[in-house]
């Protein structure tokens, strides 16, 4: 069976402690090896691709609740394509077959609600919709 | 590295050697790579010569070189021309020796400053500190780098000759900063980042109103970007981000929720304590609300800092080796849900 992401990260980073890092003669490289060392540490290697489904779906969901916000705002017409999209990308989202897939959606679904955002922000009796926004991000970054 | 390093020696005699004509013997005596500078190469450079009467001169350099990707996109000219201005003021900042505006002699725009004393520590005010320092000592620093902010901000503009991006349009402050920082911050995006893109829906909701007084901003004031020896400040670098804007910018940087467990001493250093001292040392009144504004406008500048390495990096300079952006990102929004509730 074929070590998982993870464990080869740790052994990597047990690698670059005890074998490279007393071999290196300057400051500036030990101050990089440290940097590496972090990201190594700190990146999710064995479930990113779940982090991106999990992040993909929560996006989705945002979706629904400004949509229930977005009823009782007052949008210029034609104003509502970029929520539409955003739904829309809803039933692809769920079930990727790759975790270049799940990017691509992500950064489908993170356009749309950009799109969201700038119409919003031209729209002065959407503060409401702003606060829902920010609160359902703030939701969507403590659940991962 | 190596060859690298054959360029700058070369640049750097070849620029000695037009800035001092009279300079003979000219040798580099030792060049390193310096472990710190986010946004520009340090190298550490001692050079010596000998001028006319066979006088023997030995300098300890920084030569700063523009990083291949830039993240701050301020230019090396002028932080040269900004540092050669404060050079006749009695704020500790390094000599300015010469400039390479145009990466004729180091492949990338680059300044030569005198290397000053000191260590920097981003851990200074902490228990962790490099140095040991003890409490009181730290307390101390802590005092009189209130001290050192306050006179930045009591630098008479009109007596200094500032280079025009430092001076800034003329306009309410907080809006031409967000307006600057989102263009850089969209220019900046792999992915929509639509974290960022409410944040700054929300920045531009709330813009603090201009400041009674314009004074020159740091604009990256924090205890990493001090130089100490034996408890004492020997010089404040980094002064890239520097620009004619609003106090409290400098203020609220110092308070990003990014920096507050290492800029403070629990019990006796408390962010009211920094705010007092300093109303008390520049002899303004600090708008709380406008403070509020900026801090959450430092952790919207770090993020897109983070995000433009983030970018650098995957687009193959190995050197931007970007910190996590998620919980960064987190602690903007965790900032603006905590102003809103104490709005409500």
């Amino acid at each position: 069976m074929n070590i998982g992401p993870g464990e080869a990260a740790e052994g990597i980073r047990k690698l670059l402690r005890a074998t490279i890092g007393p071999e290196l003669g300057s400051e500036q490289a030990v101050f990089t090896l440290r940097r590496i060392m972090t990201i190594l540490r700190e990146t999710n290697w064995d479930d990113a691709a779940f982090a991106l489904m999990a992040e993909n779906a929560a996006l989705c969901t945002l979706a629904a609740q400004v949509g229930s916000v977005l009823d009782e705002t007052e949008l210029a017409d034609g104003r509502t394509d970029a929520l539409g999209r955003w739904r829309s990308l809803a039933a692809r989202a769920e079930m990727p077959r790759s975790y270049a897939e799940a990017a691509e959606i992500n950064a489908r679904l993170r356009a749309a609600i950009a799109d969201t955002i700038a119409e919003l922000a031209a729209t002065p009796s959407a503060a409401g919709a702003r606060r829902k926004m920010i609160g359902c991000f703030l939701a969507l970054h403590a659940d991962a | 590295m190596d060859r690298e390093m054959a360029m700058l020696r070369e640049g750097l005699l070849a620029m000695i050697a037009r800035e001092m004509p009279d300079a003979a013997r000219v040798e580099i005596v030792a060049i390193e790579r310096a472990a710190s500078g986010n946004s520009s190469e340090n190298w550490f450079v001692d050079v010596r010569w000998t001028r006319p009467g066979s006088v023997e001169e030995q300098r300890r350099l920084v030569l700063r070189r523009s990083p291949a990707n830039e993240i701050v996109r301020n230019s090396r000219i002028d932080e040269f021309l900004l540092l050669a201005a404060l050079n006749d003021t009695p704020l500790p900042v390094p000599k300015v020796h010469w400039i390479d505006g145009d990466g004729r002699w180091f492949g990338r725009p680059a300044v030569v400053l005198e290397r000053c004393a000191g260590r920097d520590d981003r851990a200074l005010l902490t228990a962790r500190n490099k140095a040991g320092l003890d409490e009181p000592t730290r307390l101390g620093l802590a005092r009189d780098m209130v001290e050192l902010l306050a006179a930045i901000h009591s630098l008479e503009l009109d007596r200094l000759e500032l280079p025009a991006s430092i001076e800034r349009a003329e306009g309410v402050p907080s809006r031409i900063e967000l307006d600057r920082q989102e263009r850089e911050a969209l220019a900046d995006e792999v992915v929509a980042c639509v974290e960022m893109r409410a944040a700054a829906w929300w920045l531009r909701d709330n813009l603090p109103p201009p400041p009674r007084r314009r004074v020159l901003v740091h604009g990256d004031f924090r205890p990493a970007n001090l130089l100490v020896e034996r408890g004492q400040v020997t010089a404040l670098l980094d002064w890239e981000f520097a620009h004619v804007g609003d106090p409290a910018e400098d203020i609220g940087w110092y308070l990003a929720p990014r920096y507050r467990d290492e800029h403070f001493i629990p019990g006796h250093w408390q962010p009211e304590d920094f705010m007092d001292a300093y109303e008390r040392k520049a002899g303004l009144e600090l708008d709380r609300a406008s403070v509020d504004w900026w801090a959450i406008f430092a952790q919207y500048k770090l993020c897109a800092m983070v995000l433009a390495a983030r970018k650098a990096f995957v687009e193959g300079d190995a050197h931007r080796i970007p910190v996590p952006a998620r919980k960064m990102l987190h602690g903007l929004l965790d900032a603006i849900d905590a102003q809103e509730r104490k709005a409500a």
